[in-house]
């Protein structure tokens, strides 16, 4: 099978498969736990912008991605502080 | 030249699949920092120019970094669960 | 370099990037605790980074080589964070319980 068919179907692969388990995966009544789940159709995403050949956006979307984290970690830590 | 990438490639497989199976956490961080030292030498045999051996260096630095980040994270946390 | 798959050629480095990427994703829904999802997280992010290099895009797989360690970091500082204050609650709560209410 051709490498670009075989990078898109993964990438759609995981794109379902991230989003059902994100939705019903195990113990997701924890914020942390759902939020890493949340990373997969992230990557699913950057699979099928590799398979269009969208250099640009690419390269956009990994640069932000390591920015959402930041905000995303501290958004579920200050929720935890003010909830104790 | 094919039977090393060829050899790389089977150690590869075989690692992959130890650390989806093992259940020590220890065990599978040390056959994981093995899988990027493959995943490394495979990127500096695929590429047939001098810019990927710079790709293949800056991701073995990356790699290592991470899993050394890693691993102090699982110290602190076995002291952790200990003293508590 | 490649191999021979009944008719076709296929190279090693794609196959190995595919089955850590599928492993991987497996991997991270199917582990309930924190430092096993982020070590599956890891293995993925490897896979992805064979797969960019297989399309000989090596600006792209040197940009997420640099931004991959930030983000992990990141990640680990903040479970070990949450982790910590979990259990700085729940002793909180065990020893003092007519405050919690």
């Amino acid at each position: 099978m051709d490498i670009v068919v075989s990078t898109l179907y993964l990438g759609y692969f995981l794109l379902i498969f991230g989003t059902l388990g994100v939705i019903l995966g195990p113990e997701t009544r924890d914020p942390l736990v759902r939020f890493l789940n949340v990373e997969i159709p992230t990557i699913g995403v950057m699979l099928i912008f590799l398979a269009y050949n969208h250099t640009l956006a690419l390269m956009t979307y990994i640069a932000i991605n390591s920015l959402i984290v930041l905000v995303f970690i501290r958004a579920i830590i200050r929720k935890e502080e003010l909830e104790a | 030249m094919d039977t090393l990438v060829l050899l790389i490639g089977v150690i590869s497989f075989v690692v992959g699949l130890r650390v989806f199976l093992t259940r020590n956490r220890v065990q599978r961080l040390l056959y994981l920092c093995c899988l990027n030292f493959a995943i490394a030498a495979l990127i500096a045999l695929y590429i047939k120019s001098p810019m990927g051996g710079v790709a293949a260096a800056v991701y073995f630095i990356g790699s290592t970094l991470s899993s050394n980040a890693i691993a102090h994270t699982i110290g602190k946390v076995q002291r952790l669960e200990g003293r508590g | 370099m490649k191999v021979e798959v009944d008719g076709g050629t296929v190279e090693i480095l794609p196959l190995v990037s595919i089955f850590c990427i599928v492993m991987g994703c497996i991997g991270v829904i199917l582990n309930t605790d924190y430092l096993d999802k982020i070590i599956m997280l890891e293995f993925l992010t490897g896979g992805l980074i064979g797969l960019i290099v297989s399309f000989y895009y090596l600006d792209v797989a040197i940009l997420t080589s640099i931004m991959e360690p930030v983000s992990t970091v990141i990640l680990l500082l903040g479970s070990l964070k949450y982790l910590y204050l979990k259990r700085s609650k729940k002793r909180y709560s065990s020893k003092l319980p007519i405050l919690v209410k």
